[in-house]
């Protein structure tokens, strides 16, 4: 009799197994899609395609990349956020999506998203032309405070991530009232206005005054955050100056938290292995990004805090609304 | 911590630059001086009765009116039943509207031609549409 | 010769192939309402990123000169401008085609763009550091000056009544000014809806008030007359002549420059080149008053300047690593994946490339004219259509066009809506080319403004003060007072 039992219930592990195997081994069924917030072409944009290339070796599907730009990244946010949460819709975003709902009406909230994994986090620098009268934060200070209102510095845009990273550089240091800040529409108008005179500095991401840099046109005075620059590595971080500016850009892969725990599984497990491919390592160094790996605990972490640490912020340097 | 009256750059600026609402208002008070000043150089003596203007206005559009109606009740529909079946449904009356009455061709052209553009916008351009959501 | 073994090396096979890819999927891409250059380039981005720098490099120069050139088919075709820079083209190429001269204007467009594009890849090629250099003398300042000269314009196409012209402008302004405050971030006029806090999108309203108006307009015309087979006309007469191109070699010269100028500058593209080129033309003209009706000048114009953009674009995207337009944003970053820094190093350290890309300008302009004119034929046949299939056709692109730009159906609505403007004005003889260009150079005439009196602490005479800005704002007056006069004295 018990022998009967032992075998029924033997059997029965086989018969649920099978079945639990087939709800992971059910998806993914269709490729995904995975959101970005910006314009296509743009940075992110960019960093999302390299992601795409073998993807689906790792996660059995491929990956297709849909632009849904607008609202500094709230409209692809909003998006799938309200999308079905079945795993079939992923966010790849940078740091907006902390700052979006604190300047403006979003259909979103940062709590409403679980990240997947981080892919990187870029820190943006402070550059100026080559012949300008500082070379270094101490310097540039003593300019600012006396030379007050001429001091300009250039963004793309009101409420982008470098608006804030600037921002936060001129308020740790003392002068942010003493700066005026220019939003370009875009970083090449800016990087133009810099080099013909306009502007005085612009905050900007490395890769795209690289170029200017090497040539001798452009120099950065600092760097956000708290590692130097693998291609600076002269250049000193603002902390390192006396300035403790640490809001850093991330960028990374996210989806709804009420997606199934082990559907999120199964995506922190593949993107793991695609940050980990020496194919995409190849394709990060080529666009120069810093790779910077989290997995899903960490990265939601670190989101959510981020976000806590932009509502202070945002009021303080008078651009919260919310 | 020192905490800089950052707050007052915002009033600074506003203040003492051009405001926000400084270039919409010059475009409205542009815009309504000099269609004023067209309708009344233009030999109409005054705007007769609003409202007599209005309705003959409408009654004299009245194929655009019912033609913009039903396309924005189109628009709205996509949401629920999707751009296909929303379409297959528009593009025959479109076909109407404009004089088409041969009814294999109200049949024969949309289908040919949706799936046509469906093809090529959703696979080529990836471009997602509304699906059917009605839950059937 | 280094120089003609290194030009000899690019011209291969494979690299040909790729290069007519491009320019193929360009003009399908440009010629779709709704898929953007930028879309375009954006598409083929990824599938660039699988194969080697040179055939990229090929494949998206192509796709860059055939989608500025295919926008202006369906924007002669069926007055619905498949990119925002072939706007312009529509003003003359549709009524072209309503008076049965479609092959004509197709035909024109097509050897004005590739004119166009030739003029700038030279350009490119000979003086491209030191245009670069001069354009960086461009600030906001600047720049505000380009944008007014640019709205003077206005006064240029108002036509007869310059008060409906300039209400109509004004207009168009307003409807621009919906959306974020470019300084502040603040939203404005956006009435609490989430979708306008970008805008109007540029789309919703081009294809609203040019393609939507002119369907609504058509519905005045008897079921009966919309069913009828188009008359057969004599198609064969319907060609480009040989003369005809080359009286219009003065001014496909000058749009040509129009557009490398204007490209050169960043933030600036192809809708402004085409506008201001469109506008310089009828300046000229001897006969302004055409202008509007269906000359093949204001086709050319556009045409050649909206092409042009492509090398001028490139100019300061090779020379200083910043681009010149959105498209060559998308294509800064296809170069840097496949290795090719754009820069001031460029030049020292990928000289092959650079000569990749010079060849693929000037042979692009060669494939364009060829593809473009195995196509012609088959796309002049659409006319041929009743228009009670071609207009329902016509609305469903409407709706789909305007959906791809942001996959929101409020843009549809919107477009809806710009129809309905659109048919009100042109009912009541207002025109809507002063609408259109008020929409499209306002918020840059306004942000540059603000961003100028931001940086000299609001000082009103800045705009004097720089030479190139005082220049520029006399040429404004002088050409403001032109136009006046001239619409004056017809009265």
């Amino acid at each position: 009799m018990v022998k009967h039992v032992c075998f029924a219930l033997f059997l029965c592990l086989f018969a649920v197994s099978p079945a639990a195997e087939a709800q992971a081994a059910n998806y993914p069924r269709k490729p995904l899609e995975i959101v970005v917030p910006y314009a296509a072409g743009g940075g992110t944009h960019i960093a999302c395609e390299i992601l795409v290339p073998g993807a689906d070796k790792f996660l059995g599907q491929p990956l297709q990349v849909t632009c849904k730009p607008g609202a500094g990244g709230a409209i692809g946010a909003t998006y799938v956020s309200k999308a079905p949460k079945d795993g079939y819709t992923l966010l790849y975003t940078t740091l907006s999506l902390s700052i979006a709902p604190y300047i403006g009406k979003v259909g979103y909230k940062v709590d409403d998203f679980i990240g997947i994994a981080q892919c990187s986090d870029v820190a943006s620098v402070i550059a100026v032309r080559s012949d300008a009268p500082f070379s270094n934060t101490r310097e540039m200070i003593a300019w600012i405070k006396s030379n007050p209102g001429k001091f300009t510095w250039s963004h793309p845009g009101v409420g982008s991530s470098l608006h804030i990273q600037g921002a936060n550089v001129f308020y740790q240091a003392g002068v942010l009232k003493n700066t005026k800040d220019i939003p370009n529409k875009g970083t090449a108008p800016g990087i133009a206005a810099v080099l013909g005179g306009h502007v005085t500095a612009i905050s900007s991401f490395l890769p795209a005054l690289s170029e200017n840099v090497k040539a001798g046109d452009l120099k950065v005075i600092g760097v956000v955050g708290d590692k130097r620059l693998n291609e600076l590595p002269k250049i000193p971080t603002f902390k390192e100056q006396g300035v403790p500016a640490m809001v850093t850009s991330w960028r990374g892969v996210f989806v709804h938290k009420d997606t199934p725990p082990d559907i999120v599984k199964h995506l922190e497990q593949a993107f793991a292995k695609i940050i980990a491919s020496p194919e995409y390592k190849e394709r990060n160094k080529k666009l120069g990004e810093p790779l910077e790996y989290a997995g899903s605990e960490a990265f939601t972490k670190l989101a959510r805090d981020q976000a806590k640490d932009m509502e202070l912020l945002l009021k303080e340097m008078g651009l919260a609304v919310n | 911590m020192m905490f800089p009256a950052a707050r007052f750059l915002i009033v600074w600026t506003g203040g003492s630059e051009v405001s926000t609402r400084f270039w919409p208002y010059l475009a409205l008070f542009i815009a309504s001086l000099s269609s004023l000043a067209a309708i009344l150089t233009s030999g109409k003596d005054g705007l007769g009765s609003g409202a007599g203007v209005i309705t003959e206005a409408v009654s004299s559009n009245k194929k655009q009116a019912a033609f913009l109606a039903v396309s924005f009740v189109y628009v709205k529909a996509m949401e629920y039943v999707g751009f296909l079946a929303a379409s297959l449904v528009m593009m025959p009356a479109v076909m109407w509207f404009y004089g088409c009455r041969d009814k294999r061709k109200l049949v024969v052209v949309p289908v040919i031609f949706l799936a046509i553009i469906h093809l090529i916008f959703s696979k080529v351009f990836r471009i997602s549409f509304p699906s059917w959501a009605l839950g059937v | 010769m280094d120089f003609f073994d290194l030009v000899a090396s690019v011209i291969t096979g494979w690299n040909l192939l790729f290069l007519a890819a491009g320019v193929f999927c360009g003009i399908i891409g440009g010629a779709l309402p709704g898929i953007s250059p930028s879309m375009t380039i954006a598409l083929l981005l990824p599938i660039s990123l699988y194969m080697p720098a040179s055939y990229a490099v090929m494949l998206l120069i192509g796709a860059y000169q055939g989608a500025m050139y295919g926008g202006s088919i369906s924007a002669v075709l069926i007055n619905t401008p498949g990119t925002a820079s072939a706007a312009a083209t529509a003003f003359d190429g549709y009524q072209m085609a309503l008076n049965g001269q479609a092959g004509k204007a197709i035909g024109m467009s097509l050897t004005a763009s590739c004119t166009g594009g030739l003029i700038s890849a030279i350009i490119l090629i000979f003086m491209a550091k030191w245009l670069a250099a001069a354009s960086l003398k461009f600030g906001p300042a600047e720049y505000f000056g380009v944008m007014l000269l640019a709205l003077t314009l206005i006064a240029g196409v108002c036509g007869d009544n310059m008060l409906k012209g300039v209400a109509a402008a004004a207009l168009g302004l307003l409807a621009a000014c919906a959306g974020q405050d470019p300084i502040v971030g603040s939203d404005r006029l956006t009435f609490g809806i989430f979708s306008l806090f970008d805008g109007f999108a540029m789309l919703s309203v081009f294809i609203g008030v040019f393609a939507m108006s002119e369907l609504l307009t058509q519905l005045k015309q008897k079921p009966e007359a919309l069913d009828l087979p188009p008359e057969l006309m004599d198609y064969k007469k319907d060609k480009l002549t040989l003369a005809e191109y080359w009286s219009q070699r003065w001014n496909m010269l000058i749009s040509g420059l129009i557009g490398t100028f204007v490209g050169i500058l960043p933030g600036v593209g192809g809708s402004t080149a085409s506008f201001l080129a469109y506008a310089e033309a009828k300046r000229r003209s001897k006969y302004p008053e055409k202008f509007g009706t269906g000359v093949i000048d204001g086709v050319a114009a556009s045409e050649a300047a909206n092409n042009g953009v492509c090398g001028g674009a490139l100019i300061p995207m090779l020379a200083l690593g910043i681009p010149g337009d959105v498209v060559t944003a998308i294509m800064v970053g296809a170069f840097v994946v496949h290795g090719i820094k754009p820069g001031p190093l460029l030049f020292s350290q990928n000289i092959n490339e650079v000569y990749t890309i010079y060849v693929s300008l000037l042979l692009s302009t060669v494939f364009l004219l060829l593809i473009g004119m195995l196509f012609l034929p088959l796309v002049v046949r659409i006319v041929r259509v009743r228009k009670s299939i071609l207009f329902p056709c016509v609305f469903i692109l409407c709706i789909v066009g305007t959906y791809a730009a942001r996959g929101n159906l409020f843009d549809c609505a919107a477009m809806l809506g710009f129809g309905l403007f659109g048919y009100f004005l042109r009912s009541n003889k207002f025109q809507l080319a002063p609408f259109i260009i008020a929409f499209v150079l306002g918020p840059e005439a306004e942000l540059n403004y603000r961003l100028a009196l931001r940086i000299s602490d609001n000082n009103y005479m800045t705009f004097l003060e720089k030479p190139i800005s005082a220049v520029l704002l006399l040429l404004t007056v002088v050409s403001a007072v032109f136009f006046v006069r001239r619409s004056m004295k017809k009265a």
